[in-house]
């Protein structure tokens, strides 16, 4: 071998985005097992013969292989593992996929997320399936929550740490968690949280996806599921997630044409 | 004139580093799309070498475009006066409209010739990793044409890219124009997924455009 041949390594991954870059290259920012979140270029995708561009839209697990560079790793194979199809013809489902991967994507730095990759593939297989959304989107956004360190406290109070059985409790967005009688004058910004929406979060955060996918829950509850969960996400990654304003759209004009939201 | 060598006249080979006359082109050039330092490099030094007379054309062109070239009013594709010719042109199907990311996929599916309705111009997709939602876009434009109690189109042709942004800002609007009882179709597969309708070719467009079904 040429002492001058560039390393190269094989990985599976997960398309989070991508960006037009020089030329007819893009950069593509990838998610794999092993190194986590990372840029890398993909050359002449722009071209209309090329044979990369197809296999590395945002969404798509994929098996690619790479070549060392100084500075952005180059994509040189890409193979479809996945595409998830059936994501891709309904918007509910579309655009939830897109909001997991800004998800991720707001999550991370480059070089983290490693163990992300699972719990990733995971939702958007159980996404593509395009029943029980609410467990799938809700249960991955706790997932992540856990890994970064973020956690939400459901049970106990945020500031005194006692526990908290009783459903009728206050919520603090920025605090991350449920907030006690004794300790919510001490405490800004609390509001009361639906006892049914802390009764889900708690199954969502420590059921089995199995079980708690078979909780029923209807338009209005999964409304307020949502804007709890997202209020949660946008105020710890400490930035706009514009996905979810766009998934809140949707399920509020799926509401208003046909009565019924997601499920 | 001769170069020589070009570092030193660029002095470093960051192409914002510094504030000399070349500098400052090669990154405006840099700015552009598509073009990377080397790429601006090589066209500045284009523009040193070619008489003034160049320049001048190239500065005045530019300044041209900035301040003549608007949006229709209808279609919102660009064009110097409003309602561009396209939509001026009677002749076209006014039954018919065809729904663009960019005024190139225009020019595009013009080139095909297979398709005599009329345009509107989105000018990008949903995108939100980069920011862009559906406020961004001629999405109200497009709903006011529809809503006009002089509307006069039966079908609507989705044609932005098959990329997922495209897909998603496709399956978006036809979530909205649904609820006028419309007609709404998808540019047919055989486009490969991820490409671009701005440089696809001329018979697979036509096709696609053929053979496009209702979603
Ligand atoms: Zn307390
Ligand atoms: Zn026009």
């Amino acid at each position: 071998m040429s002492p001058r041949a560039p390393r190269v390594y094989s990985t599976r991954a997960i398309v989070l985005g991508q960006r037009e870059f020089v030329e007819a290259a893009k950069v593509i920012t990838i998610l794999t097992p092993d190194v986590g979140k990372q840029d890398s270029v993909a050359k002449g995708v722009l071209k209309p013969k090329s044979r990369l561009a197809g296999h590395l839209e945002p969404g798509t697990y994929c098996d690619l292989e790479l070549a060392v560079a100084k500075n952005l790793d180059i994509i040189r194979e890409a193979q479809t593992i996945s595409r998830f199809r059936a994501s891709q013809q309904n918007l509910m489902q579309l655009t939830t996929l897109i909001y997991v991967l800004e998800l991720v994507d707001k999550y991370t730095v480059d070089g983290t997320g490693s163990d992300l990759f699972e719990p990733l593939l995971v939702t958007l297989e159980r996404l593509d399936r395009g029943i029980n959304l609410s467990a799938v989107v809700h249960g991955f956004e706790l997932t992540i929550l856990e890994i970064t360190g973020f956690r939400p406290s459901l049970d106990q109070c945020i500031h005194c740490l006692s526990s908290v059985d009783s459903v009728k409790a206050n919520w603090s967005q920025d605090g991350g968690g449920i907030v006690c009688e004794r300790c919510v004058s001490v405490i800004p910004d609390t509001s009361l949280i639906e006892p049914r929406v802390l009764k889900v979060l708690r199954a969502y955060q420590s059921w089995p996806y199995e079980e708690s996918a078979r909780i029923a829950i209807d338009s209005n509850l999964e409304a307020q599921l949502s804007r709890v969960m997202h209020g949660l996400m946008k105020a710890f990654a400490e930035r706009d997630i514009k996905s979810a304003d766009l998934l809140e759209e949707i399920s509020w004009r799926n509401e208003l044409s046909n009565g019924r939201g997601m499920s | 004139m001769t170069f020589g060598n070009q570092g030193p006249i660029l002095g470093n080979t960051n192409p914002y580093g510094g504030s000399s006359p070349i500098n400052r082109l090669v990154s405006a050039f840099h700015m552009l799309p598509g073009i990377g330092p080397r790429s601006a490099q090589r066209l500045a030094y284009h523009v040193l070498r070619s008489p003034a007379s160049e320049a001048q054309e190239l500065a005045n062109a530019l300044l041209d475009v900035k301040e003549n070239i608007i949006l229709c009013g209808s279609c919102q594709n660009l064009t110097i006066k409003s309602p561009c010719n396209l939509c001026d042109d009677n002749g076209r199907a006014q039954d018919l409209l065809c729904v663009v990311e960019e005024p190139l996929d225009v020019v595009a599916i013009e080139r095909t010739g297979d398709f005599k309705g009329n345009y509107h111009v989105l000018h990008g997709v949903i995108a939100p990793r980069s920011g862009v939602g559906p406020e961004d876009l001629k999405i109200d434009e497009l709903m006011k044409r529809l809503r006009s109690s002089d509307n006069t189109f039966k079908e609507v042709i989705l044609a932005t890219n098959p990329s997922t942004e495209g897909e998603a800002t496709a399956l978006y609007l036809a979530q909205l124009i649904h609820s006028l009882d419309l007609k709404v179709t998808r540019l047919a597969r055989g486009l490969p997924t991820g490409s671009d309708v701005e440089y696809a070719d001329i018979d697979t467009l036509g096709r696609a455009l053929e053979f496009r079904h209702e979603i």
